[in-house]
């Protein structure tokens, strides 16, 4: 008999109803069920393991977009053998996904409290489906700021949606590149430059934090010294989705004791740190 | 026209003078205007005498680097309210390094810098105070750049 973990492990095919391009290097593949079913309930921040035939399996934060929910969308970045076979797919290719799994972003602490959510180049993935959480729910959370740092304009994530929640009157959203042309006409400069300017009250914000490991140990200081406590700071962590990956991938979830990607960042402080 | 009153008030409102004992704001005041530059407008631009130390007040400024092989301006980091623009006033051969470029309509108080450099040398404690507050605005802007070249979003 199966454990519940395993059950999720099941693995299910999808079809690939179209390839959108995001970014030079990252696409979103939106998925469709090949047997014609719903996609499984997920919390925001869990991730699938997404399969490709004598390749082999990647973590990917999931996503489904709030008008079309029988649509599974995985961002892909083509930076590696699986992502690389991923992008290079076309409409109408199956492929397997397994999942959910892993610890989601806690939305109970941001109840009745400033939300701050700090993204760096695809880190924006596994924060979309936060933000459509509290989008949902809107009266329930404080002041919702979105800060993004990107590497150049083109290099900009979900821009469309990013544009979209920028025009809410209820959301504010803060986004700077590390270098640009004259066309560009936002900020220039690191992303930690948007902290101390972003409209929250710090002692009562809660942040969530995704992207490089570099980007995420400065985006945790600047937040600290604006005021925003460290215990009240939640962060997702690629590396351990990797070590997640290689874990599954051997059948091994159940015994790993994973509660990642998303972690307290005070509980996970000294690894963040640490070198691999 | 503004009244020296007014350019002291705006003077204490800005970010890099907060907590500065008022007698220090009364010896700049009389070397201090205000300037207004709309959106397109060069504030400065490279190889230029640096006469002025800028404090923003409202909008953004970028600051630019032409390059010819890349068919023209490159925007190395943009500052904007509050922030300290330029630094080559501070230091001989005071000439600035970069273009500086208005992206919006932005207003600045403008400092004139060779009596700003003489109120720093004339009291030492005045000097340590600015030189101090300049100081956290260089290692900000230093790591600042070293974050951006490690590429850390590739």
């Amino acid at each position: 008999m199966s454990t519940p973990q395993q059950e999720k492990a099941n693995k299910t095919i999808y079809r690939i109803r179209s390839v959108v391009p995001e970014t030079p290097d990252t696409a979103t593949l939106e998925l469709v069920r090949a047997d014609g079913g719903a996609v499984p309930d997920f919390a925001p921040g869990q991730y699938n393991m997404v399969h490709v035939n004598n390749v082999g399996a990647a973590a990917m934060a999931i996503c489904v977009h709030p008008d079309a929910p029988d649509v599974l969308l995985h961002t892909v970045r083509a930076v590696g053998r699986v992502t690389e076979a991923l992008c290079g797919l076309d409409a109408g290719a199956e492929i397997t996904v397994s999942g959910p799994f892993g610890a989601g972003w806690p939305l109970e602490p941001a109840e009745e409290n400033d939300v701050v959510i700090v993204a760096g180049g695809i880190g924006l993935a596994p924060m979309r489906p936060l933000v459509h959480a509290l989008i949902r729910q809107r009266e329930r959370y404080g002041h919702t700021t979105v800060l993004y740092g990107a590497r150049t304009p083109e290099d900009i994530l979900y821009r469309k949606e990013l544009e979209r929640w920028r025009g809410r009157f209820d959301m504010e959203v803060l986004v700077t590149v590390d270098r640009a042309s004259r066309d560009w006409h936002g900020p220039v400069g690191v992303f930690t430059n948007l902290i101390p300017r972003a409209p929250f009250d710090p002692y009562y914000a809660v942040a969530y934090i995704a992207g490089p490991e570099v980007m995420m140990t400065y985006a945790v200081e600047a937040l600290h010294r604006r005021g925003v406590r460290k215990d009240w700071q939640f962060v997702y962590m690629q590396r351990d989705l990797k070590r997640g990956v290689r874990e599954i991938a051997t059948c091994d979830a159940e015994k790993s004791g994973l509660t990642g990607p998303v972690f307290r960042f005070d509980e996970v402080e000294q690894f963040l740190a640490a070198r691999e | 026209m503004s009244s020296v009153d007014e350019i002291k008030q705006l003077l204490a409102e800005h970010e890099f003078f907060k907590g500065i004992p008022p007698e220090y704001l009364a010896r700049l005041t009389p070397h201090v205007i205000l300037e207004s530059f709309p959106a397109g407008e060069y504030v400065f631009r490279a190889g230029g005498q640096a006469t002025h130390c800028y404090l923003i007040r409202q909008g953004q400024v970028a600051l630019e680097v032409f390059e010819p092989h890349r068919g023209g301006s490159i925007v190395l980091h943009t500052i904007d309210r509050h922030g300290v623009l330029g630094c080559s006033w501070l230091v001989p051969p005071y000439q600035w390094r970069f273009d500086a470029r208005a992206t919006q309509l932005t207003r600045m108080l403008a400092i004139d810098a060779a009596a700003f450099r003489d109120a720093l040398e004339a009291d030492h404690e005045f000097g340590y105070e600015i030189i101090k507050r300049f100081l956290a605005v260089f290692t900000g802007r230093l790591s600042a750049v070293l974050l951006q070249m490690s590429d850390m979003y590739a």
